[in-house]
């Protein structure tokens, strides 16, 4: 028999190694998903994994995974942080759709004016939507104490219905002969937001999302308010006995995570999805809920595990194609990485002992 | 301009892969992208059912994959490219919010051919099709003007696009055809596959005490809510045969097999042009599926009369005199509607008590 | 004399680098209450969970009432016959206090059953307890009374109590000694650990004393003087608390009508506290948990904001100041519990100063963390406090009681308070670091600060305090001047026994 015993810190090794153990566990299981459907598993794995780096078509592919991770990264950072802070926003996801709807109504407010300050524009659109997305269950929680899980996650079929509701009408497109979706604004050059070197994939989604890391490890790790959001997770009575107000710090987690979610719905509207449609949320702000726990809401490791969940997309994908395995089992492996990595967590914050019988 | 290089390397590199398709023994690859599941029962099936036509037709010399559940928007150029990347010459994007991911590629694969369902870009490697649903609603409707005891028949629509609105007109026009007391009942439930909300609007309709259920939406949940009730509806998409003979009375079936066989065959012998087809009943692209024995025999007489008299082009649905909701005249006597105007078509015609959200 | 209920045998336990227990050899006879003395590190918690199936020893055996026992976890040990009060609880806060006692029980009854159950007992020996109520809102004191009951309820043969009485006051104390005498007139050995000398005389029939993991003596605590038991504790002379050389100044802190609402939903509403407070002045505030003690410390620290003109200090209004605003001006407070209040556990000791060193002390200049100088201060208090630790990165929560709570009060006694508040500055502290905060805190008060000490250990306050009120239902008795204070008038200003029922004696 064995037994758990707790640990009086989680030891660096462990925090590093449950990751990587969770994603090889996770190819395991797969591999025996596959293998039961009929597959070849290390074809399955190899595809998945492998050839969106390496494989015949990874100069594609390779851009593209900085694509699909740049508004991963730049959400799971802001939501990293208040998760730090012990303040759970799940609704990231509505809070990308407003953020993509305020950007793209400046643009097509703008259309057809030409001017270097359209762009500008939008993002500070962008960044405002999503903050009051996220600013809503931030007083809502302050003034009431509602649940700001709910509350941010409710808010996220509200967005949807309101993106349904743009793409149908306010923002339907006037040369579309009344099919929904707004005008694609790559075709609009001042609101674009293009490759900006060419056979890279970055784009300013990407820039921004690189600049979010590094400016998250600054305010987590070298600032005061930064200490001042540990400790608030960490143990909330401390946080106020250090002057840290709790309904400041909710409003500054869920404003700051909310900001960034509506600027990543930004980029993506002017850039890669190029349109409001009604299916604008594409479930980036639930992905991120993955990745920011996957790098252990660490901003390099938010930055590992969101080129990690873009490569089980576009590896996934890739099995389709090549191999015809199902759309649904890239969900599975996502899902199944969620579930290794909480089940691998134990051992940062447990070790394993042998129980001799009695 | 930076686009434009990336262009050019993805279409080097294209080249490259797609070099052994010009070998002489190699399949002609095919390609499709379903918005849903293959196992959706409705739209996304009909279309896998088309693809397996023609390696049905076609054997050896042809070679199809597909990539389903599909995001519209940038997953949905990411899936395209990819499919042009692997060698595919063909490739079928089945949803109309893949249009401008169509466009996008198609300008990066000159030497590959996209049809695209639904949409009305075209370029000179991309063709559209479309299927007069409408048609077959003329029919239906005829049969459900004819079959309501209570003189209501419910709708359910899933988006207020002119697709869906056309067949909302046509079936109301043709039940008052026969039936000058029938009322229309419209639900939406935003969305064209969501067994939940489908089955909630079916469950809203009975309660309002429509006895017969058009459904525009892509789930068989409607047909089991209408079992319950004792009342009748009828399938979409595909024949929905599980239903026989009651709910289901009949159905409207996308047939795309023919279509489909057609175009491969052209691209095979080289005679493949880019055009926009709008096919109908005389296509055999809309079937009217089998009427059962729940409708009386002079009522299905009637219903096939009408679908073959359509099919042979003597008579137009939407055929004058016919007023807008508002009264306006839209159609003078004998007038027919225009496909321009059917391809935008956002307004109820006279009768119809219900507001078309926008 | 009766027989032996409980006897280790040459009982040693080794972990890297230290020698814990060494050839620990004594036993508990059934009847008695035995004491087990020692500094922190001398062993005594190794000890008792080897006892307890916690930890298994290197060499030596064990034996209970006469059949060898070596149990391999708590669950056989309480099995056996043994049950234990922890120093730390184990309880879930949002449980309630029957669920708490349901969970730790190997067979529970029905609810209803046991809540009648936890009534009886808790009358029976004087410890007055609402089953229903929610452990999240209980205060140490409750939450120890909730320990107490857990073994209480499993009629144990022998009782391990580790410091029972360190948040009781005297009269709850008495009380508790009057339950453990009955228990132990029924038969039960009862081993019990406290760094409280004079209720160990008043109360043990034995006493063992641990110094560095050895048994260095076995005695009859009744026939010993505290500083004979002290010193063989601590192996040389106790220092003595000095407190000469002060001199009341003018009034640095004025509190007027003060009125806080519950810090927790069952909480003491604190209502028309007042009080002045002078420079070089101590000013000990008593009562039983749960009165509004938390309460006042968090209108002081600022955790708490009250009605204008309630905190005044030095002439100066900061009833509305944040925490922040109150260090800054000089009035700073160290809270009760030191894991998860005045420290976060999972944090270094470096960045525990982060907490509210970062203003006085200039550790975060431009909102970015200096770690060097947090590191450097973090030294200073481990030097200047005798801090026992690996150094400033060890975690919090891996120090013992006794020296993260040098570390608390150092950390705010280095921050040259103008007005230092604080709450249970020795709960659970070795009597060695016990003197060494309380002498730390009247050299501040030397130094001209003003000092403000809430705590239910009343020999603390006596030793402490200039002045003297008590803090009874979230109201303050008028301070009166320690000097010739009785221990009744005390009993009378404590507001007599809040709650508290003579034992029933069957």
């Amino acid at each position: 028999m064995f037994r758990l015993e707790p640990r009086a810190s989680a030891p660096l090794l462990w925090q590093v190694a449950t990751p990587v153990m969770a994603v090889a566990a996770t190819m395991l299981a797969g591999g025996v998903l596959f293998a039961l459907m009929g597959h070849d598993p290390v074809a399955a794995i190899g595809t998945i994994f492998w050839d969106p780096l390496f494989g015949a078509a990874s100069g594609y592919s390779r851009p593209q995974l900085l694509v699909k991770a740049g508004p991963l990264i730049l959400i799971a950072c802001g939501l990293a942080i208040g998760f730090r802070a012990g303040i759970w926003n799940i609704g990231a996801e509505g809070q990308y759709i407003v953020g993509g709807i305020c950007g793209a109504a400046v643009a097509l407010a703008a259309h057809p004016a030409e001017g270097l300050w359209i762009f500008p524009a939008m993002v500070a659109a962008g960044l405002l939507g999503g903050w009051v997305w996220g600013m809503i269950p931030a007083l809502l929680k302050n003034w009431v104490g509602a649940s700001e899980i709910l509350v941010s996650l409710m808010l996220v079929y509200v967005a949807q219905r309101i993106a349904a509701w743009m793409a149908f009408g306010p923002m339907r497109n006037p040369e579309g002969f009344g099919m929904p979706g707004s005008r694609n604004l790559q075709h609009y050059p001042p609101a674009a937001n293009p490759e900006l070197i060419a056979g890279t994939g970055i784009h300013w989604g990407v820039v921004a999302a690189a600049v979010a890391v590094v400016a998250t490890w600054v305010l987590m790790s070298k600032s005061l308010r930064g200490f001042h959001i540990r400790v608030a997770g960490l143990a909330p009575r401390a946080a106020r006995f250090a002057g840290v107000s709790p309904g400041v710090m909710v409003a500054f987690c869920l404003g700051l995570s909310g900001a960034l979610a509506g600027v990543a719905g930004l980029f993506e509207v002017a850039g890669p999805a190029g349109q409001i449609t009604d299916s604008f949320g594409t479930g980036y702000g639930f992905t991120a809920i993955i990745v920011a726990f996957l790098g252990r809401l660490h901003p390099f490791g938010i930055l590992l595990a969101g080129l990690l969940l873009a490569l089980t997309y576009i590896g996934g994908e890739l099995a389709q194609l090549m191999l015809g395995l199902p759309a649904a089992s890239v969900q599975v492996f996502q899902g199944m990485l969620l579930f290794f990595l909480l089940a691998f967590d134990i051992l940062t914050r447990y070790r394993i002992r042998r129980r001799p019988r009695a | 301009m930076h686009r434009r290089t990336l262009l050019a390397s993805a279409t080097a590199l294209a080249a490259t892969l797609a070099m052994p398709a010009f070998a002489q023994d190699e399949p002609l690859k095919v390609g499709f992208i379903y918005v849903g599941p293959v196992g959706d029962g409705g739209w996304s099936y009909q279309h896998d059912q088309g693809r397996q036509a023609i390696e049905a037709e076609y054997g050896d010399r042809v070679q199809t994959t597909y990539i389903e559940s599909v995001p519209e928007g940038a997953d949905a150029e990411r899936a395209l490219t990819q499919l042009a990347l692997a060698g595919n010459k063909l490739i079928f994007a089945t949803s109309f919010g893949f249009m401008d991911a169509v466009i996008n590629t198609a300008a990066k694969f000159p030497d590959v051919r996209f049809e695209h369902a639904t949409g009305y870009t075209r370029a000179d490697n991309v063709a559209t099709y479309d299927a007069r649903f409408y048609e077959g609603r003329a029919v239906i409707g005829t049969i459900a003007g004819r079959m309501t005891k209570s003189n209501k028949i419910g709708y359910i629509g899933s988006f207020p696009i002119p697709e869906v609105v056309q067949g909302i007109n046509s079936s109301f026009i043709h039940a008052r055809k026969v039936n000058p007391d029938v009322e229309m009942r419209v639900v939406w439930a935003s969305s064209w596959f969501d067994p939940a909300k489908e089955a909630d609007a079916a469950a809203a309709l009975i309660a309002e005490g429509v006895d017969v259920i058009l459904q525009h939406t892509d789930s068989t949940a409607p047909q089991a809510k209408a079992q319950e009730a004792g009342i009748i509806a009828f399938g979409q998409a595909s024949d929905m045969a599980a239903f026989k003979p009651t709910p289901r009375v009949s159905s409207i079936i996308d047939n795309w097999a023919p279509y489909y066989v057609e175009r491969v065959g052209q691209v095979l012998d080289g005679t493949w042009e880019p055009h926009a087809v709008w096919l109908g009943i005389g296509d055999g692209a809309v079937e009217i599926g089998e009427i059962t024995e729940a409708v009386p025999p002079e009522v299905k007489a009637e219903a096939e009369a009408l679908r073959d008299r359509i099919g042979a082009g003597e008579y137009h649905p939407f055929t004058g005199p016919l007023n807008k909701q508002d009264g306006s005249v839209w159609l003078a006597e004998g007038e027919t509607a225009s496909d321009k105007d059917l391809a935008s078509m956002n307004f109820y015609v006279e009768g119809i008590t219900a507001q078309l959200p926008r | 004399m009766a027989d032996s209920v409980f006897r280790a045998e040459g009982l040693g336990k080794s972990y890297p680098g230290v020698r814990a227990n060494d050839d620990v050899s004594f036993e508990v006879r059934a009847g008695e209450i035995h004491a087990l003395l020692g500094e922190n590190g001398a062993g005594k918690s190794t000890l008792v969970k080897t006892f307890y199936g916690l930890v298994r020893p290197d060499e030596g055996r064990m034996v209970f009432e006469g059949q060898p026992y070596a149990p391999h976890d708590p669950r056989a040990a309480r099995a056996a016959g043994v049950a234990m009060v922890f120093q730390h609880f184990s309880l879930f806060d949002a449980l309630t206090v029957a669920e708490n006692i349901a969970l730790g029980m190997e067979d529970p009854p029905p609810r209803r059953d046991l809540s009648r159950r936890i009534a009886q007992v808790s009358r029976d020996y004087g410890l007055p307890l609402d089953p229903a109520r929610r452990v999240a809102n209980l205060s140490a004191g409750e939450r120890q009374r909730v320990e107490i009951l857990r073994c209480l309820l499993q009629n144990p043969r022998l009782l391990i109590m580790d410091e029972p009485t360190s948040v009781l006051t005297p009269q709850e104390a008495e009380l508790l000694f009057a339950t453990l005498r009955q228990l132990a007139d029924h038969g039960t050995a009862i081993l019990y650990i406290s760094h409280k000398l004079q209720e160990i005389r008043a109360h043990c029939d034995r006493a063992t004393i641990l110094r560095h993991g050895r048994v260095v003596a076995s005695l009859d605590p009744r026939e010993a003087t505290a500083g004979e038991l002290a010193s063989l504790m601590v192996g040389g002379t106790l220092r003595v608390v000095d407190r000469s050389g002060r001199a009341p100044g003018a009034v640095v802190l004025e509190v007027r009508g003060l009125a806080a609402r519950p810090v927790t939903r069952e909480g003491t509403t604190l209502s028309d506290v007042g009080f002045a407070l002078r420079a070089g002045e101590v000013l000990g505030i008593g009562g039983v948990a749960g009165n509004g003690q938390e309460e006042l410390l968090a209108a002081l620290s600022g955790e708490t904001l009250t009605p204008v003109g309630t905190v005044l200090m030095e002439g100066a209004d900061l009833s509305r100041a944040s925490p922040e605003a109150r260090r800054a001006a000089g009035l700073l407070a160290a809270p009760e519990d030191r894991l998860g209040h005045a420290a976060v556990p999972e944090m270094s000791l470096a960045e525990n100063t982060l907490l509210t060193g970062a203003t006085r002390h200039s550790l975060s200049p431009r909102g970015m963390v200096d770690r060097a100088a947090a590191t450097g201060f973090a030294e200073r208090i481990i030097e200047a406090f005798d801090v026992r630790t690996p150094g400033p990165q060890a975690a919090a929560g891996a120090l013992s009681g006794g020296n993260l709570q040098k570390f608390v009060i150092g950390r705010e006694v280095l921050g040259s308070p103008r007005v230092l508040v604080v709450n249970q500055p020795t709960w659970g502290v070795d009597a060695g670091a016990a003197a060494a905060i309380r002498q730390a805190l009247l050299d501040l008060a030397r130094g001209g600060a003003g000092v403000v000490v809430i705590s239910q250990d009343l020999d603390e306050l006596l030793e402490l305090s200039d002045r003297f009120a008590a803090l009874n239902e979230g109201r303050l008795s008028d301070p009166l001047p320690t000097e010739g204070l009785t221990l009744e008038r005390i009993g009378l200003m404590l507001g007599g026994a809040h709650g508290m029922e003579a034992a029933h004696v069957a």
